[in-house]
């Protein structure tokens, strides 16, 4: 009896293998992006209030916006999650959620992303 | 036609290429000198020709000529119709005693009566603008600038010089009023 | 004011207001009644909202009553003008029909019953229904919608805090096509540098007559100066076709063949910018083989326009590149493969190299603007009743799909919505199938309109709360940015007339009562002032209210994007001829032809059109502009009119499949025989709009069809049967 189930469940190895292989490609697809978890309109907010002041033209952050990076490069900068050229922890500034909130805002508006344009605000 | 002296003399140029038919200089002075609807200062000449698909429109706005020998002002037995020194044929509404004689005697329909008021109006280049240094409210408001008022005894004028350089036309130039209003074509 | 307190202003250097101040206490009248006097006659700058351009305009407001709007002439756009509309906003303001004070119904929707309330009741009302609507449906079931303004991001701010993704605009009803096409390929949607241009093509962007622009003048410029050429194409002899060098009577719907077979001649006889091509653009060698199906042979026959003439255009098109362009236009999607012709457009403008050069297309210039941070919400958590991700997912999202929405909101799936609030929109008489409209009215447990009119829309209201007036009101300081931005302030010329208020007001009056005011708290000096911080002169906020227009010397600006590095905001980050995006979300990434849909024996095509004294439906109850039109007429072609036995001035019926209407009809040769056109605006159902309500709506009979791509409503899809009544 042992040794039929054990045949049986060789026979369905491939078969199982194959479901699994196809269930880890299926999985990112399925999930959200890590660039999309969080709060868009709640990401500008911290953006603007904790990034801008210093990522501006002419101070010594240099003008940063949505655009400067593509959305890979957006997800992989936060998941880093190191500023200053590496010396300090973006948590130094905001907690794990706004993070997360400012990546969406980023991610959403960065220079390979789809936003249509449209007339008025 | 043009004398040279040190007054000035107001006329209008009328571009008719430029205008599209907007109505904004109609709007304009109904509100600037309160016309009442139903009558108007100035209006749009329409005329449509040919047969489709070769078609032609155009239009061409119109008002008071501002004549230089105003028959409306020779036959008006008040002087409530009067010329300006500047050229500007305007009227005294005090003065005016509604018989219309003037309204029969402008060859270009230019006059309206007012039946409450009693008395006839008509385009006088907003003179309470152009005192003002201002320009007529049909000319300031035009999207396309048909119009150029100015003084055409200044030959280095706006006007004066679209006169010099472009062919031009006047209307009704056999009723011998001296129209002011200039048509380029 | 004591001498000590004199003296320290003194010391503070504010004396001089302080004397002002003195002065106006002695003014002639002298006492109290002399200080409160209205001054006999004051300019005031501000900006005119009778359309969407945003002109400048100083009123002259004479003992506190405005009596004439003149043309500001520091505004560069509007260029010492105001149009027709404009002059007439007195109306708007002075309208004895205005709403005067909020509004309850009494009768049933639509009977024309109303009792006046005040504010807090109004208010009141308001809240508990939505409050309502919330417990039962949760907040996404309230819908919110507005047309651009403003004050509009207030109102779509409510929406978000109060936790409903429904919002819906004005786009899909006018130029979702044009902006998602030219998105899609540019990154962007650029102005058209007309001014400048040596060769335009228009495709019924009837530019001299549908509304007053900057590029209206600069096409009156260009046209009658002989600067450039005009080609226009439209099935009515409009303005335009009047000024135009040459003008097609193109058979509707077949736009996108004249282009195609253009870049099918440009592209054989390599007349196009090949630097350009190969530096910015992406996808060149497949729109190459795509566009050789496309012949002006076979162009000619869906036409109707001679292969030789489309030949000719290609050709002087590509010779007068980048000095060429076709014009996007703003119209409204005519049928549903309008986003194939707008993307053709857009590819066509690309290959000549009409990009970011004088007299070519030029992407938008921004001036920054401060921005006041207020607390943010939560985003809405239930996604969108028009379920946007799966129709359309390329369309922007806040705009919403508007037939898809109403759609899915009279099925009552994927949930049901029972609230909708209506800001500055028409939606009875702006959405086609006016029908379906009113039936969504009903299903509504609640409607409230902020609105200065009695529109068709507030007459079905159960609460109307009245907008102040554009001459009444302190806005936020509003950028256009284009060739030449501009910074606008509208200020008020005169205090509200009536019990109104701004829209910023009604929003946080509804806030308070929703529990929401914290994302709410500031008021609108707060947020102007914050806004002009960034500007460049001394003491901005002063300067706007003394010029209302900012406009920065420096611009035009061309070739900001050429350079090496300049990343397009495309997938492939050139300019996309063939886009991925688009093969990615399952549409042609390169535009295909579909011809329009035949028009059955012995109808019509029914055609749209804008005159330059009407703003939609939104102004034909003024006086001084109806007297220009009093009612909408069918336009009829000579020929079929004959056939008919219809004469100009006989009454006519109307019908297609989804309504019937009566109104009277002009014959004329300035519409194709196989089109009829009428004027929007007219067969209004309020009875206050009493001028309007004669002619017939075209809502009543425009059929329900939108764009593939981008679900704008798709105007010339609907066919007629006419006969005299």
């Amino acid at each position: 009896m042992v040794r039929k189930t054990f045949h049986k469940l060789r026979e369905l190895l491939p078969a199982a293998l194959l479901v699994l292989i196809a269930s880890f490609l299926l999985i990112p697809l399925a999930a959200r992006s890590a660039g999309q978890k969080g709060n868009e309109a709640k990401g500008k907010f911290y953006f603007k209030q904790t990034c801008k002041p210093c990522h501006v033209k002419g101070e010594k952050g240099g003008e940063v916006t949505p655009l400067v990076k593509t959305q890979a490069q957006w997800e992989s900068y936060f998941a880093k999650g190191k500023h200053m050229k590496g010396t300090e922890p973006l948590t130094k500034y905001m907690t794990p959620e706004q993070l997360t909130d400012a990546l969406t805002f980023l991610y959403n508006h960065a220079v390979d992303s789809p936003q249509p344009e449209t007339c008025g605000k | 036609m043009f004398t040279v002296t040190k007054s000035k003399r107001q006329a209008l140029v009328i571009d008719s290429r430029k205008c599209i038919d907007c109505k904004a200089c109609v709007v304009a002075c109904r509100a600037e000198n309160s016309v009442p609807l139903g009558k108007s200062r100035n209006w749009l000449n329409q005329e449509l020709k040919g047969d489709w698909p070769r078609l032609l429109e155009v239009t061409e706005p119109e008002q008071c000529q501002h004549c230089e020998d105003p028959a409306c002002v020779r036959v008006c037995p008040t002087g409530a119709s009067y010329q300006r020194p500047d050229g500007v044929v305007a009227i005294h509404s005090a003065d005016c005693i509604g018989c219309r004689y003037c309204m029969i005697a402008c060859p270009y329909d230019a006059r309206f009566f007012r039946e409450d008021l009693g008395v006839v109006e008509k385009c006088d280049l907003c003179t309470h603008r152009i005192d003002r240094g201002e320009l007529p409210a049909c000319v300031e408001t035009c999207p396309s600038k048909v119009r150029v008022f100015g003084d055409i005894n200044d030959l280095s004028s706006d006007i004066s010089l679209l006169l010099a350089n472009r062919q031009f036309r006047v209307k009704k130039q056999e009723a011998g009023t001296g129209p002011q209003i200039y048509y380029l074509l | 004011m004591n001498r000590r307190g004199f003296l320290k202003l003194a010391a503070t250097g504010a004396v001089g207001a302080s004397i002002v101040e003195l002065e106006s206490c002695k003014s002639p009248q002298g006492n109290a009644a002399g200080k409160n006097a209205a001054p006999d006659r004051v300019e005031i700058a501000s900006t005119c909202d009778m359309c969407l351009n945003k002109c400048s305009l100083i009123a002259v407001v004479e003992k506190g009553v405005v009596k004439k709007l003149n043309p500001n002439p520091l505004n560069p756009k509007s260029r010492g003008m105001l149009c027709a509309r404009g002059n007439a906003g007195i109306q708007q303001l002075h309208d004895p029909a205005r709403i005067k004070r909020p509004m309850i119904r009494t009768g049933e929707r639509g009977e024309g019953r109303w009792k006046s309330v005040s504010w807090d009741e109004a208010l009141d009302y308001t809240a508990q229904k939505l409050a309502a609507v919330k417990d039962k449906y949760g907040p996404e079931g309230t819908l919110w919608s507005s047309s651009e303004g403003f004050q509009e991001e207030f109102f779509r701010n409510l929406s978000q805090a109060f936790g409903s993704p429904n919002t819906v605009r004005h786009p899909t009803l006018c130029l979702a096509s044009v902006n998602l096409a030219y998105s899609l390929t540019y990154g962007t949607v650029p102005g058209f540098d007309v001014q400048n241009a040596r060769y335009i093509i228009m495709s019924g962007a009837n530019r001299l007559e549908s509304f007053i622009t900057p590029d209206t003048m600069a096409l009156v410029d260009a046209t009658t100066a002989r600067k450039a050429k005009l080609v226009y194409l439209d099935p009515r002899f409009t303005k335009t076709a009047s000024k135009a060098d040459e003008w097609f009577p193109i058979r509707p719907g077949t736009d996108a063949a004249f282009i195609l077979a253009m870049l099918n001649v440009i592209i054989s006889e390599n007349r196009y910018n090949k630097d350009f091509v190969s530096t910015y653009c992406y996808g060149f060698e497949q729109l190459a083989e795509h566009v050789k199906q496309y012949s002006p042979d076979w162009a000619a026959e869906e036409t109707q326009i001679p292969a030789k003439d489309i030949q000719h255009i290609a050709r002087e098109f590509a010779d007068a590149a980048p000095r060429a362009i076709y014009y996007a236009g703003r119209r409204s999607s005519w049928s549903t493969d309008d986003f194939a012709m707008r993307r053709a457009q857009a590819i066509l403008n690309a290959i000549v190299g009409s990009w970011d050069r004088l007299g070519g297309m030029v992407p938008a210039a921004k001036i920054e603007l401060g921005e006041l941070l207020y607390l943010p919400w939560d985003d809405p958590k239930a996604s969108r009743v028009d379920e946007l991700d799966k129709n359309f997912p390329l369309a922007a999202k806040n705009d919403g799909v508007y037939l898809k929405l109403r759609e899915n909101v009279l099925a009552g799936k994927p949930y049901p919505i029972k609230a909708w609030m209506v800001y500055k929109q028409d939606p009875v008489n702006g959405i086609p199938e006016q029908e379906k409209t009113l039936q969504m009215l009903r299903q509504m447990d609640f409607v409230a309109v902020i609105d200065v009119q009695m529109s068709d829309t507030a007459w079905y209201a159960d609460v109307i709360l009245p907008e102040s007036t554009y001459l009444e009101r302190l806005d936020p300081i509003e950028m256009q940015a284009g060739i030449r931005p501009v910074v606008l302030l509208r200020q008020p010329v005169v205090k509200p007339l009536h019990d109104t208020k701004p829209c910023l007001e009604i929003v946080q009056g509804l806030a308070k009562r929703l529990g929401l005011s914290d994302y709410f708290d500031y008021t609108m000096e707060k947020w102007v002032a914050e806004q002009a911080k960034t500007l460049p002169m001394e003491l901005p906020l002063e300067y706007l209210k003394k010029h209302g227009v900012y406009s920065p010397p420096e611009f035009p600006k061309y070739g900001m994007t050429l350079t090496h590095d300049h990343r397009f905001i495309t997938k492939s980050g050139k300019i996309d001829l063939y886009s991925e995006r688009l093969k990615d979300a399952g549409y042609d990434p390169l535009p295909v032809y579909h011809a329009p849909s035949k028009i059955p024996d012995g109808q019509f095509r029914v055609v749209l059109g804008r005159h330059a004294f009407y703003t939609h439906a939104n102004n034909t109850n003024y006086p001084w502009l109806n007297s220009f039109s009093p009612e909408n007429t069918l336009w009829l072609h000579p020929k079929p009119a004959h056939t008919l036995g219809i004469s100009s001035g006989d009454t006519v019926e109307v019908a297609s499949s989804v309504g019937v209407i009566k109104l009277k009809a002009t014959v004329t040769p300035k519409i194709r025989p196989d089109c009829v056109f009428l004027q929007h605006g007219f067969g209004k159902r309020s009875s206050w709009q009493r001028l309007a309500t004669s002619g017939g709506s075209d809502a009543e009979i425009l059929e329900t069809a939108w764009d593939k791509v981008s679900g704008g409503a798709a105007m010339h899809e609907t066919m007629v049967k006419v006969r005299r009544v």
